[in-house]
């Protein structure tokens, strides 16, 4: 099987409108400092905090990768729109194929956008399957509700067998209740569920987490062949880096709210601009390393009080002058990506080497 | 795996501390059979030559000669309800013969329903086994009452999984800690207080006397999961047994905690059995790793060897399932075996893994058990490919009785039953 290679990205975070662009030239998605924050006991927290990216084409993977309490969830809510009544701020732009969908009202987005275009696997959806209901049933219910592209029982029942086929179940699984199914079948049930109305982009939050290794390989197996046909986008947010270059050819790696890095995986993974994707990929322990994995310094940030500056820097060895007071912007490198780290400022880093504080060595 | 049958596992009839009522013939046998009276010491060997028959190569399996904790042919079947009036039994452990030697860490690596947990509890006697032995330092501990038990119970710890859950809220972290010396009746307040400090100050929860003070609730998953390994580690044991003690907590601590676990081996001589699923960390943090599959060991050995040179199909397919951050990941397919673990309730007849074993040889593998046996010195398999794992030819009336799935316990009754 051979995938294309990932486009270069022509568009960077502060790129020019996307409505007016010729259809193949836009993104399928494009979200532009898009910021939500909660109210909790009378603190802010600051969950998603001035977030860009793009999402080049049909079939291209994201994975957005980063440890709890970095806002992973909360970009997936903002993305669907189904936010708590706590919301403190909610803003930027998403743009869903041109389409902004910002501007739509409530009843607009639940109409012609939540399942119909963006879809959701939620973490631990397996276990919420409703244990009265057959599987066929669930996975037909918005086929038979009133409204555009309502089915005939007929229809639907078909539709629903393909799609089993498609998730890499027999049909018949369409008669059975959930508690009749294995782990790994409820999950692929889950992901038949998000695909019934053929939605352009696919979220998937944690999907393979309450799985056994050996059924996770086969899920994102399944997922590989979903992106491949019928060439659905998706957004994988995971804690696990490594099940991210499982799947994803774009990787965004969030810390405490901001996406610190983010461009092709080859990039991120094997080059990494920030400090923090550096030391998040020498905490992992490889398989086929005899070189012991090293852990991640410090305790990580609270989302309420950030660090000021970076709000990496009492974490990293890479500090330096600007880094404690001077919120980074995020820097765009050659692929398109971008990394907020002051060591991208060629001038900081000439200005504090001339005053004799040089930034720290290389992470780590 | 025992919720489907909408029913509370219970232990097969035991009473604390009592002989376990046996559930099926091979095992009434076993018990009957089981050296009791003699004090099996790993020094002389006779711990693995209890359960073999002259010839039998189950006695290498890469056991240490130096057994800490050992257990020996342990089986462990619990009984679940289905619908109102039938019973169903889950065999949790099915004939386990694995040894831990002082000072080391042994990773258990399987997947949920593989019977690690059950493993871990039975060689601390959380749960009593159906059938065999576990040895402690020397000493047969299977039929020890709880009035016996004292000093057992101070020399093995467990650390739990879910540091959340495990910690009194109402409690002090001092308090938490000092709980255990507590109850070993330390009187001393001076002392309690020093053995807690020492504690706290292993466990790296600095300055102690502020962590001390503080609730669980007002700590991190990283932190919370100190404490536990503290309050194990404030009776000076020799043993812990650690039940998947990263699972819960954040990524980022995860390498830490295993870090301080690994610390507390080299430096203490703490001998750790480690309950996972991750087996690359397993691999970094264990020196031997024995991989389970529905209630058995399929496979020991040194932790580099299994993971590099793997040999049961199993182990083969766990390791190629695991991903590694690699860019190119995304452009091929991972080889995956295919189906599920199935239930201990339905345990297959012959090697528990080959309705899903791609290298199955028919006739064989459905039929009769493979016996965990060393490949090479120190890396044992129990796999019909490697021709140590197959028992010699048998009379066709050992074949059946080998369809009970009980091989090991069995076996001791002598050659030909």
């Amino acid at each position: 099987m051979s995938f294309p290679a990932p486009a270069a990205r022509a568009t960077a975070p502060s790129a020019a409108e996307a409505t007016g662009m010729p259809a193949e030239a836009r993104p399928l998605l494009e979200v532009r400092d898009l910021h939500l924050h909660y109210r909790s006991a009378g603190r802010t927290v600051r969950a998603v905090d001035g977030v860009s990216f793009t999402l080049d084409r049909r079939g291209e993977a994201i994975g957005v990768v980063g440890e709890s309490g970095s806002g992973k969830t909360s970009l997936a809510t903002a993305l669907m729109r189904l936010l708590p009544k706590s919301v403190a701020r909610f803003d930027g732009q998403i743009l869903l194929d041109g389409l902004d969908l910002t501007a739509l009202s409530d009843e607009q987005y639940r109409r012609q956008v939540r399942w119909r275009r963006i879809a959701m696997v939620f973490q631990g959806a397996m276990n919420v399957l409703n244990p009265v209901l057959k599987v066929g049933t669930q996975i037909a219910e918005p086929l038979l509700l009133d409204g555009e592209g309502k089915l005939d029982k007929a229809a639907a029942r078909a539709k629903v067998g393909s799609l089993l086929e498609r998730v890499g179940l027999p049909r018949d699984i369409a008669g059975r209740y959930p508690h009749e199914l294995s782990g790994g079948q409820k999950q692929r049930v889950v992901i038949a569920t998000a695909l019934v109305q053929d939605p352009d982009l696919l979220i998937l939050d944690e999907p393979t987490s309450a799985l056994d290794v050996s059924i996770q390989a086969q899920i994102m197996n399944l997922l590989k062949d979903l992106k491949e046909d019928p060439g659905i986008s998706m957004l994988f947010i995971t804690h696990d880096i490594g099940l991210a270059s499982d799947l994803c050819d774009t990787i965004a790696v969030a810390y405490a709210g901001e996406h610190v890095e983010f461009g092709p995986a080859e990039r991120v993974l094997l080059e990494p601009q920030h400090p923090y994707t550096r030391l998040l990929l020498r905490s992992l322990p490889r398989l086929h390393a005899t070189e012991r994995p090293r852990p991640m310094p410090g305790e990580p940030p609270d989302l309420t009080a950030p660090p000021s500056g970076c709000r990496f820097h009492p974490r990293c060895p890479s500090c330096f002058a600007p880094c404690p007071t001077e919120h980074p912007s995020a820097f765009v490198l050659p692929d398109g990506g971008h990394s907020r780290c002051w060591l991208l400022d060629a001038d900081k880093v000439a200005a504090s080497r001339a005053s004799g504080a040089a930034p720290g060595g290389d992470a780590g | 795996m025992t919720e489907r049958h909408g029913g509370t596992p219970v232990p097969v009839g035991t009473t604390p501390g009592g002989p376990s009522t046996p559930v099926d013939q091979t095992a009434t046998r076993a018990v009957g059979s089981a050296p009791t009276a003699g004090v099996a010491t790993p020094e002389n060997g006779s711990l693995a030559g209890a359960a073999s028959r002259p010839g039998d190569p189950r006695s290498g399996g890469g056991q240490p000669t130096d057994a800490l904790v050992a257990l020996d042919a342990v089986h462990v079947t619990f009984v679940t309800r289905k619908g109102l009036f039938r019973s169903g039994r889950v065999r949790a452990l099915n004939g386990v013969t694995l040894a831990v030697a002082r000072g080391e860490t042994l990773a258990l690596v399987g997947e949920s329903g593989s019977g690690k947990t059950t493993l871990g509890r039975v060689s601390l006697r959380l749960t009593d086994p159906t059938s065999g032995t576990v040895t402690f330092d020397g000493q047969d501990v299977t039929r020890l009452g709880d009035a016996d038990l004292g000093w057992f119970r101070r020399r093995a710890q467990i650390v739990f999984q879910d540091p959340f859950s495990s910690l009194n809220p109402y409690m002090r972290v001092g308090d938490l800690v000092a709980e255990p010396l507590v109850i070993d009746g330390v009187r001393d307040g001076g002392e309690r207080g020093e053995r807690v400090r020492a504690a706290l100050e292993a466990v790296e929860l600095l300055p102690a006397a502020r962590f001390s003070e503080k609730y669980p609730t007002q700590m991190s998953g990283g932190q919370r999961q100190r404490v536990g390994i503290a309050r194990a580690l404030v009776r000076d044991p020799e043993y812990i047994v650690a039940d998947e003690p990263v699972s819960m907590i954040d990524a980022s601590s995860r390498i830490e905690i295993l870090d301080l676990l690994r610390g507390l081996q080299e430096g203490r001589g703490v001998a750790f059995l480690s309950i996972t699923h991750d087996i690359a960390s397993a691999r970094h943090f264990a020196d031997r790793i024995a991989v389970m599959y529905l209630g058995q060991v399929v496979e020991l050995g040194a932790a580099g060897q299994v993971v590099e040179d793997p040999l049961h199909p199993y182990t083969q397919a766990l390791i190629a399932a695991v991903p590694e951050p690699d860019p190119s990941n995304r452009f091929r397919r991972r080889a995956v075996v295919p189906g599920e673990q199935t239930g201990a309730a339905d345990l297959p007849s012959g090697c528990p893994f080959h309705p899903r074993c791609p290298r199955r040889i028919p006739g064989v593998c459905d039929v009769v058990r493979p016996l965990l046996a060393d490949h090479t010195p120190g890396h044992a398999v129990a796999c019909h490919l490697y021709p140590a794992s197959t028992p010699g030819p048998m009379p066709p009336g050992s074949v059946a009785l080998d369809l009970v799935g009980a091989s090991s316990a069995t076996r001791r009754l002598g050659p030909t039953p």
